[in-house]
């Protein structure tokens, strides 16, 4: 029997329900679990119902269960969740919460704590009281904690003290402890960190939900890997991104779904002008302004056709903390090997969630600069010297209109060809480095096949728990599209299932487009910003 | 050095143009001579008939998308502080299209020099208005007579905080010329609307000949002076400029 934990802490937004995740989660991990923290937050700053669910387990989380252990609920609007409560679970809040029948509830004497010791922390009085019913030092939670959220140790100690004396039976006798697996890392930060440890040295962003925490990552270790800026829009943004980079720094932009709209058109100048970059769009939910704080992937098609005109690129869609930082190492390092531009698709559950994640290790890119004028010079498989300005008997000449081999604008019919053919040998070569890398995971060797991609292949992966007869199939790269791997892999399967967070089925447009859809696979569709619960994903596709 | 490419030059007999690629070419020369090293220039511009200057110039050269010439400049000097970025753009790619980097450059004081052929309409496209078009202007796109009234980007400029404002005439080949190496001399974000007439769609040679005059000394007001055209500098202050504030936290 697997040990493991669910806790979900609700409030309204302001009460610190987010930093509240964030230290259940590492509490969690500390102790040796494998900890996961989702959090479901509106757009706003103050007022409106938020919470977050920590699961915590002896084995790998990567997605959360929407029934919980235990529910702390911090007002009176929050003690609904009890709806999410397991058979038995615990429910805590404050004493002047009404009672909720059928459930074992821990009332945290908040006032009587305020006239003794002035003001604390309801958030924090909840989560001592939790740890103390589960058995664990107290002591160890404040460790973590900084100076702002710091609680008294005295007044810890009284909540303990009085949770042990007037909860006594709910005390669980023995602690889940085990040996430290990672730390927990959020997808935004797996993202900034992946882009730095392989070398990039220039990031301009412009702040949307739920790429921003990339930006401030970066902002915060600029000392050890450059420059994270933010000028005045995504089209400033992506075009600094393209002068640096054509100054021969390693650079990368970050935005979501509107601001990656704004730069399509410098993406397709940086096709043409074959400028390496990588572009992060985490995907939010619906379209326009849509569900700024919900998760989506209505994105994907958009992606991989970003920008007039034709050019290759490459799209690839990390479902995990750890691919979060693989991926994003290997986009930038292949935009610089075939001179394109590399799109990473983030999402919100994958971005703005944590999980207990061990890094391996990423290449730094070496990048080297030739001497001359041909910046386009033809080759092979379609790749140029690398010529950048500031180096001697150099002339690095970049266009955005079609161009000879040194850079000076033509509208040479036979030129135009030759040169979009170029471009197009890229693509190849491209798809023969495909054949090294992985761009296809599975995951299960069952005979109902689901095909998902970014962050929802989770809760498919967790549905593994429930059902052996699944086998789950992520193509990690989208463009181009690892048709031989996938249809290699569909061969055992009796039963296909492609879920996805958008309300057309881009994938299985996809899957259209390269021949593998048969008509009786099935859609999953879910477009309503929240995950697939792993449970019902496993009911869905097994019935 | 003459600069000279391989590309011939495709503007109207008489353009304005001539006279900036010209005073440019002067300019680039002796900064040169002067130290300035050649493989540091960057020539960067957008799209439009001015645009063209990229392909006219054997330098470095980043011929930009239309409006965004400017981010591309301040990107270029982030990367490499050697770097010289000069910007060569039309009064319909930074007046229109680009206006929001223009002002953005010049409140961070970006060092860049921003050159701008300010000839009254987008002559690429064959004629129409530009925010600095006369209220009335007929053009293809305005046969009525254009509605709005034109902004007076230097006024503009000073009030986004540009460190070097100045306005010279193409016809005028001396103040030209020594304006564009004043511009680029400057350390922090440097503009100059060259007034250029466009022979086919807005010739304005006879109106700016007779308007203009040269400043004396360095004077703000004047950049709102209606009826003549002073030409010269409005302002030359010296403040820290971006690239250098933004690197002192890595360095």
């Amino acid at each position: 029997m697997v040990k493991e934990v669910s806790v979900l802490i609700a409030g309204e937004a302001g009460q610190g329900i987010d930093s509240s995740g964030r230290h259940i989660g590492e509490f969690f991990n500390e102790q040796g679990l494998y900890s996961f923290v989702y959090k479901d937050y509106g757009s706003v700053i103050r007022g409106g119902h938020t919470f977050s669910v920590i699961k915590a387990s002896e084995n790998e989380v990567l997605a959360h269960e929407r029934d919980v252990d235990v529910v702390i609920a911090l007002n009176a609007e929050s003690l609904e969740h009890f709806k999410d409560l397991k058979k038995n679970g615990i429910l805590i809040c404050a004493d002047n919460c009404k009672d909720v029948k059928g459930f074992r509830t821990i009332k945290i004497p908040f006032s009587d704590i305020e006239k003794k010791f002035g003001k604390i922390f309801l958030n924090s009085a909840c989560i001592i009281a939790l740890l103390t019913v589960m058995n664990y030092d107290v002591n160890d939670y404040l460790k973590l904690l900084t100076k702002r959220h710091k609680e008294n140790a005295e007044v810890s100690k009284f909540i303990s003290d009085y949770v042990e004396k007037n909860y006594s039976g709910m005390i669980e006798s023995k602690k889940l402890k085990t040996s430290k697996k990672g730390e927990v890392v959020y997808g935004n930060d797996a993202i900034a960190m992946g882009m730095a440890a392989a070398g990039l040295e220039r990031y301009y962003a412009y702040p949307m939900t739920p790429a921003t925490g990339i930006l401030h990552y970066l902002a915060a270790h600029q000392k050890e890997f450059g420059l994270a800026l933010q000028p005045e829009n995504e089209i400033s943004v992506i075009n600094m991104a393209l002068g640096s980079a054509y100054a021969g720094k390693i650079s990368a932009v970050g935005t979501s779904g509107g601001g990656f709209d704004l730069m399509h058109e410098a993406l397709s100048f940086a096709g043409t002008a074959e400028i390496p970059l990588l572009v992060i769009n985490s995907q939010r939910s619906s379209s326009s302004t849509g569900l700024p704080t919900y998760s989506g992937q209505a994105d994907l098609l958009s992606s991989i056709y970003a920008g007039h005109g034709e050019f290759p690129k490459i799209v690839v869609a990390p479902s995990t903390t750890e691919e979060a930082y693989e991926l994003s190492a290997e986009a930038l390092k292949l935009a610089w090997k075939f001179q394109i531009q590399s799109i990473l698709l983030s999402d919100k559950n994958l971005s703005e969630s944590a999980k207990t994640t061990k890094f391996s290790k990423v290449d730094r890119i070496k990048l080297n600069f030739a001497k001359g004028a041909q910046r386009y010079k033809f080759s092979k498989d379609g790749i140029s010297p690398l010529i950048i300005p500031g180096v001697k008997d150099v002339t690095s000449k970049i266009t955005s209109y079609e161009h000879d081999e040194f850079g000076y604008s033509s509208e040479d019919g036979p030129m135009a060809m030759q040169m979009q053919e170029k471009r197009a040998k890229k693509r190849d070569a491209i798809i023969a480095e495909m054949k090294k890398l992985e761009t296809v995971k599975t995951y299960g060797n069952g005979k109902i096949a689901v095909i998902a991609w970014g962050s929802a292949v989770n809760p498919f992966r967790e549905a593994l728990k429930y059902s052996k007869d699944l086998k789950i199939i992520q193509p990690v790269y989208l463009e181009p599209f690892p048709t031989e791997k996938i249809i290699k892999e569909l061969k055992t399967a009796k039963a296909v299932f492609v879920p996805e967070y958008n309300s057309t089925g881009q994938l299985s447009e996809i899957l259209k487009r390269e021949g593998i859809w048969k008509d009786d696979f099935v859609q999953m569709l879910k477009c309503d910003g929240r995950p697939f619960n792993p449970k019902q994903a496993a009911i869905g596709v097994i019935k | 050095m003459t600069f000279e490419t391989k590309i011939k030059t495709s503007w109207c007999p008489g353009c304005g143009n001539f006279a900036i690629l010209n005073a440019a070419k002067e300019v680039f020369s002796e900064l040169v001579k002067e130290g300035m090293k050649k493989e540091n220039i960057v020539v960067v511009s957008g799209i439009g008939c001015h645009g063209k200057i990229s392909d006219y110039l054997d330098l470095n050269s980043f011929y930009a998308l239309h409006g965004r010439g400017i981010p591309a400049m301040t990107g270029i000097k982030l990367a490499n502080a050697k770097l010289m970025p000069i910007g060569f753009f039309g009064d319909g790619d930074a007046y229109a299209e680009g206006i929001e980097h223009l002002i953005h450059a010049a409140k961070r004081n970006s060092d860049i020099t921003v050159l701008i052929h300010n000839n009254g309409v987008f002559a690429l496209t064959t004629g129409q208005v530009t925010p600095v078009s006369k209220k009335g202007q007929t053009d293809h796109s305005t046969p009525f007579g254009n509605p709005e009234e034109p902004i007076n980007p230097l006024a503009l400029m000073l009030e986004a905080g540009a460190t070097f404002v100045a306005r010279t005439f193409a016809g005028n080949p001396a103040h030209l010329k020594k304006m564009i190496k004043e511009a680029i001399k400057h350390k922090g974000f440097a503009i100059v609307d060259i007034l250029q007439p466009c022979v086919t769609y807005n010739n304005t040679f006879a109106e700016y000949s007779a308007k203009t005059y040269e400043m004396k000394g360095t004077d703000e007001s004047k950049a709102k002076e209606k009826g003549k055209i002073p030409i010269g500098i409005f302002r030359k202050i010296n403040k820290p400029v971006y690239e250098d504030t933004v690197k002192e936290i890595i360095e």
